[in-house]
């Protein structure tokens, strides 16, 4: 279970940054990057949370995966760095992101798009899920649909859409949906880089876990870089 | 896996959650057992209230505290959890536990069961009296408005403990409980066990294929306490020598029962059918046959239906020796208690994740009466869940 865990992280992660690459290489007219480092300090309690919903599950019979340990979370599956405005025009990617069902919990926690792409939600565990969402900016229910199959959700309007399964109410994950795409997640050792952003003053954000923890104003130059470092 | 390895690594976290929720409650008027607060329209509340902690991934605690309007809370749960122990896939549970017989999983709280109370085969309170098991055949005020056991009491939580795992596709649950499954702790001093022998419940469910489950129950145990009284037949006074030299916790109840859950997409059903049988004096046993059936369908992200129905039927009895109202004993023959039905309909609105409205009409009938009891009931109720 363990490495068949990882093998799917390991999957994940880098199609993320291809992604989020992809789009960017396209609007190679930018002149500056943004890089910086993100350092948390304090208690994961996001995980801690999830695995304490997760070991409950009080009335449910045949618990899944439930009683297994989980495998924890990566940085880059819990953090987000992004510039919150870029004019534009940018086109989604052809490729689809994907928000795992996997050992009782979504993965990962947090999963930025740009507007127009399409998520894909495939269920790994052996029992059903159910993923929904209320928000304003996405409001959607796939129903119920076992392991191997798999839906999708295009996400048509910026701004934040909490993510959860109906019938295990612990799970949870934030589609950050962002009208640009200099968007990125940060390596296993906190480092993370924002490449051809255009000239200009834009206010980048960091999200960590379940909510948005700073945003700050910075100016990006031609052929420079700016450091912006964030802490948690 | 505590237990092979010995090692302790303690992150306890104590989580409080839970459900509240208020309601307006209108039924008819009647002596029905199903009518409510005498027909009054009224408000009511419900506090669900979970104080749980996670020690370490195996042990766990777990309690649900009830409280209703103005009543004394209620604790329906408070259970220590030892899970896979010395990693046999075995898991316990001991303290006031769900007792594993049904599927009410969830349902048992407004959050999660779209309708406003349990399915009638836990909710009807049949003539057979637990003050001093007398069914009162003739007694209308007994039969109609209810003092008597349960079926199946309600969420189904008693003192006791249980073993439960699961073997391929099959999940099980063996527990030994105070009570047994109509007349469960709650009813007896302190909760604690009323008579000689122990409630024995067995489950299994098979799930042959996500969404579709399958289960078994069965449960057998005495449900009388120790110092019971029956009505003395010639003297309509109580009097334990009506047990005919048997101590009354001698006399047994088995039940069985079989449940279906299935669901896809945005469909979901429950359904549940139980056998009951209380031994009864001079060797008469009182049947019963329960059942309901649930189903849900999201209709949009937020809106949801809702429709159950559900029954109770009880068997015929012939020339037993019953006392009228004034305690003239007669001969009887006919239904020990009066067969209903019940049809609920509701409709749940989610403004957010966890707050819901919802709505719905339940239509009761009682048959073998002169004239059915007026006892529908019109519900609103709002509920908001907390973490």
């Amino acid at each position: 279970m363990l490495m068949n865990t990882l093998s799917g992280r390991r999957l994940v992660v880098p199609l993320l940054f291809v992604l989020v690459s992809l789009p960017l290489a396209l609007h190679s007219q930018g002149k500056g990057t943004i890089k910086g480092t993100i350092t948390v300090s304090g208690s994961d309690d996001v995980s801690r949370e999830i695995v304490r919903g997760r070991s409950l599950n009080r009335y449910q019979e045949g618990g899944g995966d439930s009683d297994k340990p989980l495998p924890p979370y990566a940085l880059s599956e819990k953090a987000v760095v992004y510039i919150e405005s870029v004019p534009g025009d940018f086109t989604p990617p052809a490729l689809h992101p994907v928000l795992d069902q996997r050992d009782m919990v979504f993965r990962p926690l947090v999963l930025p798009v740009l507007v127009g792409t399409t998520v894909d939600f495939p269920n790994s565990d052996p029992l059903f899920h159910n993923v929904f969402s209320l928000s304003q900016a996405k409001e959607f229910d796939l129903g119920r649909y076992p392991k191997g199959e798999k839906k999708s959700v295009t996400f048509d309007r910026p701004g934040i859409v909490s993510v959860y399964c109906e019938i295990h109410s612990y799970m949870f994950a934030t589609i950050v949906v962002l009208g640009n795409p200099y968007f990125t997640v940060p390596d296993e050792d906190g480092n993370y880089a924002l490449r051809n952003v255009p000239s200009g003053t834009y206010k980048l954000s960091f999200w960590y876990g379940r909510k948005k923890v700073q945003t700050r104003t910075i100016t990006v130059s031609a052929g420079e870089t700016t450091t912006a470092n964030f802490a948690e | 896996m505590l237990l092979a390895t010995g090692v302790l690594t303690t992150f306890s976290q104590f989580q409080v959650s839970g459900e509240a929720s208020t309601s307006f409650v209108k039924s008819n008027d009647g002596i029905s057992q199903y009518s409510f607060d005498d027909g009054r329209g009224t408000f009511g509340w419900r506090l669900d209230l979970f104080a749980d902690d996670v020690l370490t991934d195996d042990i766990a605690f777990l309690s649900n505290f009830r409280m209703l309007q103005d009543e004394v809370p209620h604790i329906d749960l408070m259970a220590i959890r030892i899970s896979d122990i010395a990693e046999s896939g075995v898991s316990l549970q001991a303290g006031e536990i769900d007792v594993p017989f049904g599927n009410l999983s969830d349902d048992r709280f407004p959050m999660t069961n779209p309708f406003l109370g349990l399915p009638l085969l836990n909710e009807d309170v049949t003539s057979l009296c637990a003050s001093d098991y007398k069914i009162w055949t003739l007694n209308p005020e007994y039969q109609i408005v209810g003092d008597g056991v349960h079926l199946l009491d309600q969420g189904l939580y008693d003192i006791g403990m249980k073993v439960y795992g699961d073997i391929g596709i099959i999940h099980y649950e063996i527990a030994l409980t105070n009570g047994m499954v109509s007349t469960t702790g709650t009813y007896s001093p302190g909760g604690l066990n009323s008579h000689h022998g122990i409630g024995k419940v067995v489950r299994l469910v098979v799930t042959p294929m996500t969404g579709v489950s399958v289960g078994a129950s069965y449960a057998n145990g005495p449900f009388m306490k120790d110092e019971s009284e029956t009505i003395n037949d010639n003297e309509g006074t109580p009097d334990t020598s009506a047990f005919y030299g048997i101590s009354p916790d001698h006399y047994l109840q088995n039940i069985l029962g079989a449940d279906l859950r299935y669901s896809a997409g945005y469909f979901e059903f429950t359904g549940e059918a139980i056998h009951n049988t209380w031994e009864y004096l001079k060797g008469i046993n009182l049947s019963t046959f329960g059942y309901t059936a649930a189903a849900k369908y999201a209709l949009t992200p937020r809106l949801s239906a809702a429709l159950r129905v559900g029954g109770v039927s009880f068997t015929t009895i012939h020339n037993i020796r019953e006392l009228t109202p004034t305690f003239r004993p007669v001969l009887y023959s006919g239904k020990w208690d009066h067969d209903a039905t019940r049809i609920e309909g509701a409709l749940a609105y989610k403004f957010t994740r966890g707050l819901i409205a919802k709505g719905g009409y339940i239509i009761n009938r009682t048959y073998g009466l002169p004239k059915d009891p007026v006892d529908n009931v019109l519900f609103i109720q709002t509920v908001l869940s907390f973490r």
